[in-house]
């Protein structure tokens, strides 16, 4: 049912089966996955049907660190939440995503690639994506990488009618969970805040927090403190380890028209580091991208080549004439170091319901410049090698001076903060997805990544979430209902 | 809210677009025909051990 007010739901005094928090990827899937099974189920959103800029001013807290971004631009406070906006680039994590890479950092999964394999054909039903295309050796170090696009999906759209049909399903629009309250262990009820600021308890027999990679962990947070601990009963993760994949420009390549890369419908040629290479080099993984740069700009590029190999910066001018090269931007995304100090917490400044505003410290360190320089070059010394170009890679990139605080940065893809560990120390959510030390509180969403890999988080999400319906159903009762 | 509302695509595509297969084999059968001698590549291969890096750009050794 779409949609119900929260305080006739409030009144009616139901305990449903499961509960909801937040309809972005993650609650919607995991609504429509468990309302087909027959699941009693409360969806709750904070904001309304539509992005309203009141709503989204909820959003507004402060990042502290270096390199600055507004929080309540890259993520959506409304039904559908984030897919409202998304751009639809899909890939799955690699193997290597769920293992540790270089020693020192805890890229770690307590779970692997195969514990999400069964669950992608209905990931990309979901998201309605375009075929999987296997990787390609490009040389020995690197691959020939596919993106895989969604249309993209809007889930405020193709799942509101759905929802809609479904008896069993409530959607509450404009609830916005500000409290949990626990006992003996269990969520009993979740205190929702309406648009009048009244305050209403909401019981369900499970809850699962899908409010995205910031207001999980601001959730948790403020109910922990609240609940004076009873909700994180070990917290030292909680809101840590919060990451992003860094964007950046990180040079410029002449390339040979006969090179094997493929430009795809963005005119992006993606490549990446072979998990031999990132072993070898002791690198995170990073994800590579050539864009092909207009005539005149690539010309440019051909006269800074031959400032420094006269000869051959003016053969490639010539070739550039006769279109046997082509100028690229190359940009790199990466596997950001999961870091205890990138984080979450609570602000000083309360939104309008009362519940600080969320601070993020975040900063890139050493070891993303090493990610990046190390992809980068490997890119270089693969054109070189073979013959299909010469690479120029920027100056910070290769230790002159900072991050570029004016390039894209991010990626709006935010991951971290309710890491998934087996450890209580080291992560909030257990194998699946289940708060450690409390029986019927999950989490669902890129919050539960403890490492991000090089792709688009949004196949791994709805990969996890239907998971979670799976484990929430368990599987006697899937196998009835599939 | 245009802000609000804009698409992230991530990563923001850039740059022109590619022409299709077949015309980018038919223009390169053109250039063929008007260029009697082809470019050559930009370097034949050589060990990445050959490298050398100058004001960022990653060159071989004998690159001029």
């Amino acid at each position: 049912m779409f949609a119900e007010s929260l305080e006739r739901v409030a009144h009616g005094a139901r305990r449903f089966d499961v509960c909801l928090i937040g309809s972005g990827p993650a609650g919607i899937t995991l609504a429509t996955e468990l309302g087909a099974r027959g699941w009693s189920v409360l969806l709750l959103e904070a904001g309304g049907a539509h992005v309203d800029p009141d709503s989204q001013a909820m959003y507004e807290g402060e990042v502290v660190g270096p390199l600055r971004f507004d929080l309540e631009v890259g993520r959506l406070r409304c039904f559908g939440g984030s897919s409202n906006h998304w751009g639809g680039f899909c890939q799955t994590l690699d193997a290597i995503d769920f293992e540790d890479k270089v020693p020192g950092i805890d890229t770690k999964w307590p779970i692997g690639r195969s514990d999400l394999e069964p669950f992608l054909a209905r990931a990309e039903s979901v998201l309605e994506l375009t075929p999987h295309q296997p990787d390609r050796p490009y040389g020995e170090a690197l691959r020939l990488t596919t993106m895989r696009y969604s249309p993209p999906v809007n889930f405020a759209a193709k799942y509101r009618p759905v929802l809609n049909r479904m008896a069993n399903v409530t959607v509450v629009l404009d609830a916005c969970v500000v409290d949990l309250h626990e006992s003996g262990g269990v969520i009993e009820s979740v205190e929702a805040c309406g648009p009048d600021g009244r305050r209403h308890r909401l019981k369900a027999r499970q809850f699962v927090l899908c409010a995205g990679g910031i207001e999980n962990s601001r959730m948790l947070l403020w109910a922990n403190r609240t609940q004076v601990g009873r909700i994180v009963k070990e917290p030292a993760a909680l809101g840590r380890y919060w990451i992003e994949h860094p964007h950046f420009t990180v040079g410029e390549a002449l390339l040979e028209a006969d090179t094997p890369m493929v430009f795809d419908r963005w005119s992006i040629a993606w490549s990446a580091p072979t998990a031999a290479a990132l072993r070898d080099r002791g690198l995170l993984n990073a994800g590579l991208r050539l864009t092909r740069r207009p005539r005149e700009a690539s010309r440019e590029l051909a006269v800074r080549l031959a400032c420094v190999a006269p000869e051959l910066g003016q053969r490639v001018m010539a070739g550039l004439n006769r279109r046997l090269f082509c100028g690229a931007l190359l940009r790199a995304s990466w596997e950001q170091a999961p870091r205890a100090w990138n984080r979450v917490v609570l602000g000083a400044d309360p939104d309008r319901n009362g519940v600080p505003r969320a601070e993020l410290h975040w900063r890139l360190d050493e070891v993303d410049r090493q990610t990046v320089r190390g992809a980068a070059l490997l890119l270089a010394e693969t054109l070189a090698a073979r013959g299909h170009g010469r690479a120029r890679i920027d100056p910070w990139v290769l230790g002159q001076g900072s991050f570029p605080a004016d390039d894209e940065i991010k990626g709006n893809h935010h991951m971290g903060g309710t890491r998934m560990s087996a450890d209580p120390r080291r992560g909030v959510v257990d194998a699946h997805c289940k708060v450690h030390g409390l029986a019927n509180l999950h989490v669902a969403g890129s919050s539960v990544f403890p490492s991000g890999g090089a792709v688009n988080p949004t196949l791994t999400i709805v990969q996890l979430s239907l998971r979670l319906a799976d484990h929430l159903s368990g599987p006697v009762r899937f196998s009835g209902a599939a | 809210m245009k802000t609000l509302l804009r698409r992230f695509p991530c990563p923001s595509p850039r740059g022109g677009v590619r022409p299709s297969a077949p015309r980018r084999i038919a223009l390169l059968g053109l250039l063929a025909l008007a260029t009697p001698a082809r470019a050559r590549p930009i370097a034949a291969a050589a060990p990445a051990t050959g490298l050398i890096l100058r004001d960022g750009w990653l060159l071989h050794r004998d690159d001029s």
